[in-house]
This record gives structure tokens, sequence and C-alpha cells, in this order.
């Protein structure tokens, strides 16, 4: 899948995110089997295995991504089986390390990202994960930068908005971290600007705080500029035979 | 002074011209150059009107000059109809002859693959200060100045409604059914090539033009956005503007490597870009039309809750049931106002609730029943859906109009001749009318939306 930019590995992408104070999963990056089981025994099991590769963005469909590992031995099982499936699914990619996270725990999960728009450039997207975004394509979108009334009316946009108050049952999520994480996005998007694309997904929503599990980012190859034309209609209304 | 603020006066100057020199003006009925001269003529223009030509002679009782050198005092606009090669030369003459601005309705431009004529005629206008409109514009229309610059149509029905539209078809669409039904127009512009004046230009001039209420635009894409949306955002502090945007776009390949790439349709982040900023999107050009006439003559309702008062059941329900697809509130009506009504003398087939079926055709229950849900401060929007011809309903609700608080709102559904003579009246008295309780509701709906940002906007800053 070609995209127009340099994909940035995820363990420099959450760099990114330490700047802006964007809670991510302790963790470490193990480029070797050895390192991955020292990293895990100093983050406490259970933990996540995710690999990374300059090759693969969408870790899960490459079956890149493990996670409920509770010890060294599944953890060395499940690296293993992670670079054969690679293996077998790309055979070119390359694989740099793998990143070992604490594993956190469940909570409802939504999905923010920023992109470049061709004609109002930095742009902020909220929505809820999995199919809500994905199929249901239930999400809001405001043009960076974003006030605070702006991250509260583009969340309180999307249709599954009541999940995320406490409908059906579950817990209300943290509306104020929730509400910083859009601000900060917005922050790093528009101070960014070689940033092009950026995805946090998912994050998941606690009753108090919440964490970034996923994050991709794509940077802007040197010579991308945004185009800001507007287009000329043929029948902008002016007679074409005078 | 900002470029903006030059622009502005240069659309003003335009606008107001007190003469103008129509180059390219043709005898021939069947030609856009006759037709121009034609329309502003019919269009009631009382300034100096030169046609130019080279054949010279005489046009629609008008002395023909065979070049704009020739012609006698300064033309304050040139409006230009001859083929593009011919423009550049044109616009060099009408800077010698002190010309403001131009209004060049010719195509031929960067659209048919000549962007070098355009860079051309871009260099001539910004050596002399010469402003343009178009090129390749179906023209404008400035109804304070009885300036009708357009083939077609003709509208001399002022109004409260600025129309700036990217298609020249959509531009005389709007116009048309603005006249048709008493509403009128301020201005019609049809936004063309925008090599000089652009979107953000006209959109700033109607701002703060006394003779708008309401702006209206139909766009394909947008020149400079960020430009676009700080105008928006100082435009719509002041009046309304309801916007369409059609698909068409130079936007770059969707992006798969990001669900936010994927997910960021231009459609959707212009309709966000919008509701973030003030302006009413709309989904199509039968609810841009409705809105903006709502816009124009609703005033501000004090919140989103709406009546519905109908003589037949069926009709007082589809404005209801379109009223919670738009989000508004529909209330129920309180016991007690309940009560009141049953005193009333209504049909005993009426049905009291919201929507209040009146199941009787009589001006006076309409009446009655509105001022108690008005005394009960039910709603905020009540909204009258005439099932049938209501005899003097016109009157009835003009003086209802003014003995209440809530905004008042009419819909006809198979009003017949009594609709079509009741619409003019009631528009020009500020009460909207429309054909259908759905499109009534959207209507009212644009102006609730575009009144509780307003109003959030001002809570803002006087914090």
């Amino acid at each position: 899948m070609s995209h127009n930019g340099r994909f940035i590995l995820e363990p420099y992408a959450v760099e990114y995110l330490k700047q802006y104070q964007i809670p991510y999963p302790d963790h470490g990056f193990a480029h070797t089997l050895e390192e991955a089981v020292r990293i895990a025994d100093r983050l406490g099991y259970p933990v996540v295995l995710k690999v990374v590769s300059t090759h693969i963005i969408h870790k899960s469909d490459a079956g890149g991504v493990v996670v409920g590992l509770k010890s060294a031995d599944e953890l060395a099982q499940s690296y293993q089986t992670i670079v054969n499936r690679v293996h077998k699914t790309m055979a070119d990619a390359s694989i740099e390390g793998m990143l070992v996270c604490q594993q956190a725990p469940d909570g409802l999960e939504a999905i923010v990202g920023a992109l470049d728009d061709p004609v109002f450039g930095t742009t902020v997207m909220f929505g809820l994960g999995g199919i809500f975004a994905e199929v249901l394509k239930d999400v809001a979108f405001r043009i960076a930068p974003l006030e605070r009334l702006d991250a509260e009316e583009m969340i309180a946009e999307i249709k599954g908005y009541p999940l995320l108050t406490g409908a059906r049952g579950g817990p209300a999520c943290d509306m104020d971290m929730l509400i910083d994480l859009l601000l900060a996005v917005s922050r790093l998007a528009t101070e960014k600007p070689d940033i092009r694309e950026l995805d946090l997904n998912p994050v998941r929503l606690f009753e108090t705080g919440l964490m970034v599990l996923d994050v991709r980012m794509i940077e802007k190859t040197h010579g991308t500029t945004t185009s800001q034309n507007s287009p000329v209609s043929a029948h902008g209304g002016g007679p074409q035979k005078v | 002074m900002a470029e903006f603020e030059q622009a502005v006066q240069a659309i003003s100057r335009i606008f107001n011209a007190q003469s103008v020199a129509v180059v390219g003006a043709s005898g021939d009925p069947a030609k856009y150059g006759h037709m121009t001269l034609d329309s502003i003529i019919r269009g009631g223009y009382d300034g100096q009107i030169y046609p130019v030509n080279p054949k010279g002679g005489d046009i629609l009782g008008r002395r023909v000059y065979p070049s704009l050198t020739d012609i006698p005092g300064q033309p304050d606009i040139v409006v230009v109809i001859v083929p593009a090669k011919f423009v550049p030369g044109i616009l060099r003459e009408a800077a010698q002859k002190g010309a403001a601005g131009a209004v060049i309705l010719s195509g031929g431009f960067r659209e048919a693959g000549r962007a070098d004529l355009e860079e051309e005629i871009l260099s001539i206008s910004r050596k002399y200060g010469l402003r343009i409109m178009g090129p390749n514009i179906q023209g404008i229309n400035y109804l304070p100045n009885r300036l009708c610059a357009m083939f077609f149509p003709v509208i001399t029905v002022c109004g409260p409604l600025a129309i700036i539209s990217q298609s020249g078809s959509v531009t005389a669409a709007l116009s048309e059914w603005a006249a048709e039904e008493a509403l009128g127009i301020s201005a019609a512009v049809n936004l063309g090539n925008q090599v000089d004046l652009c979107e953000s230009d006209y959109l700033e001039f109607f701002a703060s033009d006394e003779n708008t209420r309401s702006i209206v635009m139909y766009l394909e894409g947008v020149q400079d956005g960020r430009r676009f949306l700080e105008t928006m955002k100082r435009t719509t502090a002041q009046k309304p503007v309801v916007i369409l945007k059609s698909g068409r776009t130079l936007a770059g390949q969707k992006s798969a490597a990001s669900h936010t790439g994927s997910l960021a349709g231009s459609h959707q982040v212009f309709s966000a870009a919008c509701r973030q900023f003030g302006a009413v999107p709309a989904d199509d050009l039968e609810t841009l039309y409705d809105s903006a006439k709502a816009l124009a003559t609703m005033g501000e309702p004090k919140g989103d809750r709406i009546l519905a008062i109908s003589t037949s059941g069926g009709v007082g329900t589809l404005a209801v049931d379109e009223a919670e697809i738009q989000g508004l509130t529909v209330p129920p009506l309180p016991e007690a106002c309940v009560e009141e009504l049953r005193r009333l003398d209504l049909s005993p087939l009426a049905t009291l609730s919201n929507p209040i079926d009146l199941a009787w055709i009589g001006a006076k229950d309409f009446q009655e029943a509105a001022r108690l849900a008005d005394r009960f401060d039910v709603a905020d929007v009540i909204l009258l859906t005439f099932g049938d011809p209501v005899a003097g309903a016109a009157e009835m609700v003009k003086e209802l109009a003014d003995s209440i608080r809530a905004k008042l709102v009419v819909s006809y559904l198979g009003g017949g001749q009594e609709e079509k003579l009741a619409r003019p009246t009631l528009q020009q008295a500020g009460i909207p009318v429309f054909p259908s309780p759905e499109r009534a509701v959207k209507g009212i709906a644009a102006v609730i939306h575009a009144t509780k940002y307003r109003q959030k906007r001002a809570r803002k800053l006087s914090v």
C-alpha cells in the first residue's frame, strides 16, 4: 500500500507523544528476545508484544501483535510466532525489533487522528474505535488549532456519544482527559508540520485517565506541498463561445 | 489598509458604478453581447451605459462606440463579453480610461487551457489597480444600484438574500426562486475563475452590506482555505451564512496508511469547518435555498422548541417527525394549556398535543390555538401548516405574528391559489412560507443552529 510520506517507526512516534504529555503504556524497544524478556521483567506481566518494521503499518493484519503474555516462556513463543507470521505474510519485510508494552486494562476504545486537509490544512478527527469509525464512519472533524469548545463539540457530535457518558451500563469515560488529548493532538499536529498524518488507534478510555495503545505517524517527504488551489469549472458560468 | 479591506472597497466601487461600458455589445439577439446589454437596460440601471463594438451604430436605442477610447467621459467599470484573446487589450484600454473595475463574462481562460491569458489579465489588473470580477461568469447583479450585468436572468426584485455561487445556473436558479416568491435578493455574484476577486472577498463585502440579511453560497472549492475560515468566522458573527459545497475538488489521493486519512472525505471536513466557524452547511440545493430564506426572514428564536399546528394530522406529524430528525425539541403541551384549549370553540375532532391537529380549516382556530400556546410559552417557533387552503390565512398570520413572542413560520401543502396569493404578502412581512412541512422544518433548523452558534460565540467573548 503506497502512501505519500515516510512512516515513522512507533518507538520514535512515541517520543512525540511524550513531548505532548499524551499517555502511552510503559514500554521498551527490544532488538533481541533476551532484551524483550529483560524489559518484560522490568515492566511486570502481562505484557503486549508488537512488531516494529518500516514495512508494516497495519501490525495486526500482518500478525504482528500479541497481547496477554503472562510469562517469559509465553513471550519467547510469541516472539518467534510473530517473526514467522511476518515472514510468511510479508516475505520482504525487515524487522527492526519488537515493542514490549505494559498491558492496559479493558475500556471503551476511541480513535483520534490528525491529517493535512488539502483545503483547510491541519484537521483533527475523533471517533469511537473499531466498527464505529471503520464501518459506520461515525467520526467528527475540526480544523486545528482547536479550542476547548471545539473539542467538546466534536466529542458530542458523534452518534456514539452516549457510550462515553455511561449509557448501556458502562462507566463514563474521563471526559476532561479526552478533551485534553484532542487539544494535545491539535498542538502536536500544528507545531510539527512535518507530520502529515497521525492515528492514535486505539485510545483506551477509563473512568479515570486514558491510554494511547498504538500510534501511527506519517512524515511528509521532501517536496510534498499542500495543494490549496480551488478547481476551475469548465462551466463556471461564463460563455464558452463569445 | 488590509488587503481584504481594499477588496471590499473595490467590490463596492464596482457594484455602485455610475457608468458602465459594455464591451462586446452586439446587435444580434442570439449573442451574449446583446443579452447582457439588454439585461443592464431592463434591470433598470439609470447610470451611463456605453455599448462598445467596432461596428458602431445603434443597439437597443443606444449609440455604440467603436472602441473604449471613443467613449466620452470615464466608465467606472467595463463589462466585457469579447473572445478571451481580446480581453487583455480591452483591459489596458479600460485602465487608460480610468475604469476601476472589469466584470469579465468571457470564458476561454484557465478553464479552457489558457492559463497564460489568465496570467496576463491578472498582471494587467495588478499593474493598473483594475480589479476583476470573473472571468468566465454569467455575470453579477447588484440591486441597490439596479446593475444587472448578467446575460440572464434579469432580476429586479430587491430583498435580503446575497448569492455567491461558483455555478452560473445555480446563481440563476437561486435568484429566480427568490424573485418568484417576492423574497428578493440584494445581489447575485457568479464567481467563475476568480482570477482576482474571490469568494472570501465577496463574503467580506456582504458581511457589512446593509442591504443583505443572509448570505447563501454555492461552492465547488475554496481559493484559500485558511483565509476563508477566518472570513467566515468574522462574517457569521454579523449575519448568517449558509453553504452548499459540491464534491468536485482537487483533493489528493485519500491516504490508506492511516484510518484518519481514509475517513477524511473532503465533504465531511468542509461541513465540519462550516459548523466550527458558524456557517450552516446545506446538503442539497433546495435546503440551501430554504435555509437562506428562513435565515433572511425569521430573526433569532429564543430556543429550539417547536410547536406545529395544522389543519390535518398527517401534515402536522410530518413536521414533528422532521423536527426530531433535525435535533429540535418537540415539547408536549402542558396540561393546563390543553385544558384551556379544550375550552376554545375548536372542532371536537381536534387532537390537542404537539402537533395540534385542528381538524378544521378555519383561520380563527389557528389564531386562538397559537395565541394560547404562546401564553404558555410552549415553543420558540410555531409552525402553522395549512394542509388545505385556509381562507384569510395571510391576514390572520400577519396579525398573529405581531401579537406573539414565538417566531412564526408557515407551510402549505396543497395550498393551491391561496398559497400563491398568500406567499408574497407573508414573505414581505418577514414570515417565511414553505411548500411542505419538512422543508419548513429544515429551514427552521438552519436558523436555530445559526442562532445557537452566534450566541455561543457572543458568550465566549463576554467571558
